[in-house]
Protein backbone atom coordinates (compact mmCIF):
# COMPACT_ATOMS: atom_id res chain seq x y z
CA UNK A 1 0.00 0.00 0.00
CA UNK A 2 1.25 3.61 -1.03
CA UNK A 3 2.18 5.75 2.21
CA UNK A 4 1.60 9.46 1.30
CA UNK A 5 3.22 12.78 3.08
CA UNK A 6 2.27 16.06 3.27
CA UNK A 7 4.37 17.96 2.66
CA UNK A 8 4.81 22.50 1.86
CA UNK A 9 5.03 22.46 -1.45
CA UNK A 10 7.08 25.73 -1.74
CA UNK A 11 9.25 24.94 0.97
CA UNK A 12 9.76 21.82 -1.05
CA UNK A 13 10.37 23.48 -4.58
CA UNK A 14 12.99 25.87 -2.78
CA UNK A 15 14.96 22.84 -0.98
CA UNK A 16 15.18 21.25 -4.40
CA UNK A 17 16.61 24.83 -6.13
CA UNK A 18 18.94 25.12 -3.49
CA UNK A 19 20.31 21.32 -3.82
CA UNK A 20 20.36 22.02 -7.95
CA UNK A 21 22.14 25.39 -7.57
CA UNK A 22 24.84 23.89 -5.77
CA UNK A 23 25.01 20.52 -8.55
CA UNK A 24 24.96 22.99 -11.35
CA UNK A 25 27.79 25.16 -9.46
CA UNK A 26 29.88 22.69 -9.13
CA UNK A 27 29.26 20.88 -12.23
CA UNK A 28 29.51 24.16 -14.28
CA UNK A 29 26.15 24.23 -16.03
CA UNK A 30 23.05 26.37 -15.84
CA UNK A 31 20.53 23.78 -17.44
CA UNK A 32 17.35 23.32 -15.73
CA UNK A 33 18.07 19.90 -13.35
CA UNK A 34 14.52 18.06 -12.98
CA UNK A 35 14.41 16.10 -9.96
CA UNK A 36 15.48 12.93 -9.38
CA UNK A 37 17.23 12.11 -12.20
CA UNK A 38 18.67 15.38 -14.03
CA UNK A 39 19.88 15.76 -10.42
CA UNK A 40 21.26 12.41 -10.74
CA UNK A 41 22.80 12.55 -14.21
CA UNK A 42 24.49 16.07 -13.03
CA UNK A 43 25.86 15.19 -9.92
CA UNK A 44 27.65 11.74 -12.20
CA UNK A 45 29.27 14.05 -14.58
CA UNK A 46 31.35 16.09 -11.86
CA UNK A 47 34.71 15.34 -12.36
CA UNK A 48 36.60 15.45 -9.44
CA UNK A 49 40.34 16.46 -9.51
CA UNK A 50 39.99 17.96 -12.79
CA UNK A 51 42.99 19.59 -14.18
CA UNK A 52 43.23 23.44 -15.95
CA UNK A 53 44.68 23.25 -19.15
CA UNK A 54 48.40 24.42 -18.42
CA UNK A 55 49.92 27.53 -20.13
CA UNK A 56 53.70 28.85 -20.71
CA UNK A 57 54.31 32.37 -20.49
CA UNK A 58 57.49 34.68 -21.18
CA UNK A 59 57.86 38.04 -20.31
CA UNK A 60 60.83 40.71 -20.99
CA UNK A 61 61.71 42.91 -17.80
CA UNK A 62 62.67 46.59 -19.31
CA UNK A 63 62.74 48.33 -15.92
CA UNK A 64 62.62 48.21 -11.99
CA UNK A 65 59.65 47.09 -10.44
CA UNK A 66 57.17 44.32 -9.63
CA UNK A 67 55.53 42.67 -12.64
CA UNK A 68 52.77 40.12 -12.16
CA UNK A 69 52.21 37.28 -14.40
CA UNK A 70 48.63 35.79 -14.58
CA UNK A 71 47.37 33.01 -16.47
CA UNK A 72 44.35 33.24 -19.06
CA UNK A 73 41.21 32.65 -17.42
CA UNK A 74 40.49 29.30 -17.16
CA UNK A 75 43.81 28.03 -17.38
CA UNK A 76 47.44 27.29 -14.67
CA UNK A 77 50.85 28.55 -15.12
CA UNK A 78 52.95 26.23 -15.53
CA UNK A 79 56.35 27.58 -16.82
CA UNK A 80 57.24 31.28 -16.63
CA UNK A 81 60.17 32.48 -18.67
CA UNK A 82 61.76 35.80 -18.14
CA UNK A 83 63.81 37.74 -20.32
CA UNK A 84 65.71 40.75 -18.70
CA UNK A 85 66.77 43.66 -20.53
CA UNK A 86 67.20 46.25 -18.58
CA UNK A 87 69.16 49.45 -20.18
CA UNK A 88 71.92 50.63 -17.98
CA UNK A 89 71.72 54.15 -17.35
CA UNK A 90 75.39 54.37 -16.05
CA UNK A 91 76.61 53.75 -12.48
CA UNK A 92 80.33 52.33 -10.75
CA UNK A 93 79.35 48.90 -10.58
CA UNK A 94 81.48 46.69 -12.37
CA UNK A 95 78.95 45.26 -14.82
CA UNK A 96 78.95 49.22 -16.33
CA UNK A 97 82.00 48.92 -18.67
CA UNK A 98 81.90 50.84 -21.90
CA UNK A 99 84.84 49.13 -24.33
CA UNK A 100 86.24 50.43 -27.61
CA UNK A 101 88.47 49.68 -29.72
CA UNK A 102 90.05 53.05 -30.54
CA UNK A 103 93.67 54.28 -31.56
CA UNK A 104 94.12 57.15 -29.76
CA UNK A 105 93.02 58.79 -26.78
CA UNK A 106 93.77 62.77 -26.94
CA UNK A 107 90.81 64.83 -25.48
CA UNK A 108 88.45 61.93 -26.29
CA UNK A 109 85.87 62.37 -23.06
CA UNK A 110 87.38 65.81 -22.38
CA UNK A 111 85.15 68.28 -19.71
CA UNK A 112 82.47 65.61 -20.44
CA UNK A 113 81.68 66.57 -16.67
CA UNK A 114 79.05 63.44 -16.23
CA UNK A 115 79.82 60.26 -18.31
CA UNK A 116 77.23 57.85 -18.83
CA UNK A 117 79.78 55.13 -18.06
CA UNK A 118 81.82 55.55 -15.42
CA UNK A 119 84.67 52.40 -16.27
CA UNK A 120 86.12 51.73 -19.49
CA UNK A 121 88.35 49.35 -20.88
CA UNK A 122 90.38 50.11 -24.09
CA UNK A 123 91.41 47.60 -26.31
CA UNK A 124 93.99 49.70 -28.60
CA UNK A 125 95.15 49.44 -32.55
CA UNK A 126 97.53 52.47 -32.15
CA UNK A 127 98.60 54.08 -35.59
CA UNK A 128 102.14 55.02 -34.68
CA UNK A 129 104.34 54.17 -32.08
CA UNK A 130 103.43 56.96 -29.37
CA UNK A 131 99.71 55.77 -28.33
CA UNK A 132 98.31 59.48 -27.24
CA UNK A 133 96.02 60.06 -24.58
CA UNK A 134 96.47 63.32 -22.93
CA UNK A 135 93.25 64.68 -21.53
CA UNK A 136 91.66 62.21 -22.31
CA UNK A 137 89.51 62.21 -18.92
CA UNK A 138 90.30 65.84 -17.87
CA UNK A 139 87.13 67.12 -16.25
CA UNK A 140 85.23 63.86 -16.22
CA UNK A 141 83.81 61.86 -13.27
CA UNK A 142 85.93 58.45 -14.58
CA UNK A 143 86.39 55.94 -12.16
CA UNK A 144 88.45 53.43 -13.66
CA UNK A 145 90.15 53.13 -16.77
CA UNK A 146 92.29 50.20 -17.87
CA UNK A 147 93.94 49.58 -21.20
CA UNK A 148 95.05 46.41 -22.99
CA UNK A 149 97.21 45.15 -26.03
CA UNK A 150 98.54 48.24 -27.53
CA UNK A 151 101.16 47.85 -30.19
CA UNK A 152 103.08 51.43 -29.06
CA UNK A 153 105.57 51.56 -26.71
CA UNK A 154 105.31 55.20 -25.93
CA UNK A 155 102.85 56.59 -23.98
CA UNK A 156 101.87 60.16 -23.79
CA UNK A 157 99.64 60.74 -20.46
CA UNK A 158 99.76 64.71 -20.15
CA UNK A 159 97.06 65.92 -17.68
CA UNK A 160 95.29 62.51 -18.48
CA UNK A 161 92.80 63.14 -15.20
CA UNK A 162 93.26 66.95 -15.17
CA UNK A 163 90.47 68.43 -13.01
CA UNK A 164 90.25 71.85 -10.98
CA UNK A 165 88.04 70.30 -8.97
CA UNK A 166 89.48 67.22 -8.10
CA UNK A 167 88.42 63.97 -9.74
CA UNK A 168 86.99 60.32 -9.03
CA UNK A 169 89.12 58.13 -10.62
CA UNK A 170 89.80 55.20 -8.34
CA UNK A 171 91.31 52.18 -10.52
CA UNK A 172 94.28 53.00 -13.52
CA UNK A 173 95.32 49.87 -14.86
CA UNK A 174 97.64 49.68 -17.76
CA UNK A 175 100.03 46.69 -16.82
CA UNK A 176 98.73 44.58 -19.73
CA UNK A 177 99.66 47.28 -21.85
CA UNK A 178 103.23 46.98 -23.84
CA UNK A 179 103.81 49.98 -23.09
CA UNK A 180 107.52 50.42 -22.00
CA UNK A 181 107.82 54.34 -22.28
CA UNK A 182 105.48 56.56 -20.23
CA UNK A 183 106.31 59.89 -19.05
CA UNK A 184 104.95 62.60 -16.99
CA UNK A 185 101.86 60.48 -16.34
CA UNK A 186 99.23 62.74 -15.57
CA UNK A 187 97.48 62.25 -11.57
CA UNK A 188 96.58 65.82 -10.93
CA UNK A 189 94.33 66.57 -8.04
CA UNK A 190 93.43 61.95 -8.35
CA UNK A 191 92.68 62.20 -4.42
CA UNK A 192 90.40 59.13 -4.58
CA UNK A 193 92.95 57.10 -6.74
CA UNK A 194 93.35 53.85 -5.19
CA UNK A 195 95.26 51.53 -7.68
CA UNK A 196 97.33 52.30 -10.57
CA UNK A 197 99.29 50.01 -12.07
CA UNK A 198 101.67 50.06 -15.00
CA UNK A 199 104.01 47.64 -16.74
CA UNK A 200 107.43 46.95 -15.07
CA UNK A 201 110.14 49.26 -15.38
CA UNK A 202 108.14 51.78 -18.19
CA UNK A 203 108.17 55.09 -16.19
CA UNK A 204 110.67 57.12 -17.68
CA UNK A 205 110.40 59.94 -16.44
CA UNK A 206 108.63 62.21 -13.35
CA UNK A 207 105.92 60.66 -12.26
CA UNK A 208 103.74 62.79 -9.56
CA UNK A 209 101.43 61.26 -7.25
CA UNK A 210 101.53 63.77 -4.37
CA UNK A 211 97.82 64.24 -4.63
CA UNK A 212 96.77 60.59 -4.02
CA UNK A 213 96.95 59.92 -0.48
CA UNK A 214 94.88 56.40 -0.77
CA UNK A 215 96.91 54.29 -2.68
CA UNK A 216 96.64 50.69 -2.19
CA UNK A 217 99.94 48.86 -0.44
CA UNK A 218 99.97 46.80 -3.47
CA UNK A 219 99.60 49.92 -5.83
CA UNK A 220 103.10 51.54 -3.97
CA UNK A 221 104.94 48.10 -4.93
CA UNK A 222 103.72 48.23 -8.44
CA UNK A 223 104.66 52.01 -8.61
CA UNK A 224 108.17 51.23 -7.15
CA UNK A 225 108.87 47.81 -9.83
CA UNK A 226 107.48 50.08 -12.82
CA UNK A 227 109.89 52.77 -12.76
CA UNK A 228 112.78 52.30 -15.00
CA UNK A 229 116.51 52.03 -13.63
CA UNK A 230 117.64 54.99 -14.58
CA UNK A 231 121.65 54.33 -13.39
CA UNK A 232 123.99 56.43 -16.17
CA UNK A 233 121.37 58.23 -17.08
CA UNK A 234 119.90 61.72 -15.53
CA UNK A 235 118.11 61.31 -12.71
CA UNK A 236 114.32 61.52 -12.41
CA UNK A 237 111.67 62.26 -9.45
CA UNK A 238 109.00 60.83 -7.71
CA UNK A 239 106.14 62.38 -5.97
CA UNK A 240 104.08 60.41 -3.64
CA UNK A 241 101.80 61.76 -1.01
CA UNK A 242 103.06 62.19 2.39
CA UNK A 243 100.47 59.72 4.05
CA UNK A 244 102.07 57.30 0.95
CA UNK A 245 105.33 58.58 1.65
CA UNK A 246 105.40 57.85 5.61
CA UNK A 247 104.23 54.05 4.95
CA UNK A 248 106.98 53.26 2.81
CA UNK A 249 109.77 50.47 4.31
CA UNK A 250 113.75 51.48 4.03
CA UNK A 251 113.71 48.48 1.32
CA UNK A 252 111.21 50.58 -0.79
CA UNK A 253 113.05 53.68 -0.75
CA UNK A 254 115.88 51.73 -1.25
CA UNK A 255 114.90 50.47 -4.23
CA UNK A 256 113.84 54.09 -5.55
CA UNK A 257 116.74 55.64 -5.15
CA UNK A 258 118.96 52.76 -6.17
CA UNK A 259 117.10 52.70 -9.47
CA UNK A 260 118.41 56.67 -9.36
CA UNK A 261 115.30 57.95 -8.41
CA UNK A 262 115.03 60.81 -6.16
CA UNK A 263 111.63 60.36 -3.92
CA UNK A 264 110.02 63.50 -2.90
CA UNK B 1 120.10 72.30 4.59
CA UNK B 2 121.27 69.33 6.00
CA UNK B 3 122.38 65.99 3.81
CA UNK B 4 122.28 62.72 5.91
CA UNK B 5 123.33 59.34 4.52
CA UNK B 6 121.59 56.14 6.34
CA UNK B 7 121.31 52.52 5.22
CA UNK B 8 123.42 54.32 1.42
CA UNK B 9 120.35 56.81 1.11
CA UNK B 10 120.96 59.88 1.21
CA UNK B 11 118.35 62.32 2.50
CA UNK B 12 117.86 66.08 2.20
CA UNK B 13 115.78 67.46 5.11
CA UNK B 14 115.34 71.52 5.28
CA UNK B 15 115.81 74.09 8.01
CA UNK B 16 113.09 74.57 10.36
CA UNK B 17 109.86 76.49 8.74
CA UNK B 18 111.45 75.77 5.18
CA UNK B 19 110.68 73.52 1.79
CA UNK B 20 113.19 72.16 -0.76
CA UNK B 21 112.73 72.98 -3.96
CA UNK B 22 113.73 71.79 -7.60
CA UNK B 23 112.82 74.05 -9.65
CA UNK B 24 113.61 72.08 -13.25
CA UNK B 25 111.32 69.31 -12.22
CA UNK B 26 108.58 72.00 -10.63
CA UNK B 27 108.98 69.79 -7.08
CA UNK B 28 108.51 71.03 -3.32
CA UNK B 29 109.09 69.07 -0.52
CA UNK B 30 109.51 68.90 3.00
CA UNK B 31 112.14 65.54 2.65
CA UNK B 32 114.12 64.14 -0.24
CA UNK B 33 115.52 60.90 -0.50
CA UNK B 34 117.96 61.47 -3.45
CA UNK B 35 118.34 58.92 -6.42
CA UNK B 36 121.76 57.56 -6.21
CA UNK B 37 123.65 59.93 -9.46
CA UNK B 38 121.16 62.80 -8.24
CA UNK B 39 123.11 65.69 -6.81
CA UNK B 40 121.84 67.61 -3.88
CA UNK B 41 122.56 70.89 -5.52
CA UNK B 42 118.92 70.23 -7.88
CA UNK B 43 117.49 71.79 -4.36
CA UNK B 44 117.06 74.77 -2.86
CA UNK B 45 115.35 75.81 0.38
CA UNK B 46 112.65 78.20 -0.08
CA UNK B 47 110.20 79.93 2.54
CA UNK B 48 106.63 79.35 2.70
CA UNK B 49 105.10 82.39 0.46
CA UNK B 50 107.42 81.38 -2.32
CA UNK B 51 105.82 77.87 -1.92
CA UNK B 52 102.91 79.23 -2.02
CA UNK B 53 103.98 81.55 -4.91
CA UNK B 54 105.66 78.71 -6.78
CA UNK B 55 102.79 76.16 -6.88
CA UNK B 56 100.46 78.81 -7.90
CA UNK B 57 102.55 79.88 -10.79
CA UNK B 58 103.02 75.94 -11.78
CA UNK B 59 99.57 75.32 -11.51
CA UNK B 60 98.53 77.43 -13.82
CA UNK B 61 101.18 76.35 -15.93
CA UNK B 62 99.80 73.12 -15.34
CA UNK B 63 96.43 73.23 -16.68
CA UNK B 64 95.78 71.77 -20.01
CA UNK B 65 95.88 74.30 -22.96
CA UNK B 66 92.67 74.35 -25.82
CA UNK B 67 93.27 71.86 -28.52
CA UNK B 68 91.37 71.16 -31.88
CA UNK B 69 91.94 67.28 -31.43
CA UNK B 70 90.19 65.34 -33.95
CA UNK B 71 89.18 62.55 -31.27
CA UNK B 72 87.50 65.49 -29.00
CA UNK B 73 84.66 65.27 -31.06
CA UNK B 74 84.16 61.68 -31.45
CA UNK B 75 84.33 61.32 -27.55
CA UNK B 76 81.18 63.30 -27.11
CA UNK B 77 79.38 62.02 -30.23
CA UNK B 78 79.81 58.52 -28.48
CA UNK B 79 78.30 60.03 -24.74
CA UNK B 80 75.68 61.72 -26.84
CA UNK B 81 76.47 65.18 -25.66
CA UNK B 82 74.72 68.03 -28.29
CA UNK B 83 76.20 70.84 -26.95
Amino acid sequence: MTEYVVVDKNQLEADLTIVADSIRAKGGTTEKLDFPLGMKSAVESIQTGITKPEQEKTIEITENGTTEVTPDEGKVLSKVTVNTNVESGGGSGESDVLTLNINALTDLFRDVATLEYKNYVFYTFPRSETFNMSRAFAGTDVESVKIFGTVSRTANMANLFYSDLGNKIRVFDVSESMFTNISNPGFYNCSSLEEVRFPRESIVANLQLNQSPMLSAESIQNIIDSLKDLTGSTSSTIRLHYDVKDKLTEAQISAITSKNWTLA
Amino acid sequence: MKLETKNNIRILTPSEGMWLCNMTDRVISDKVYLGKNASETEWVEIDDSEKARLETLWESDTEPSETDSEYAEAGKILMGVTE
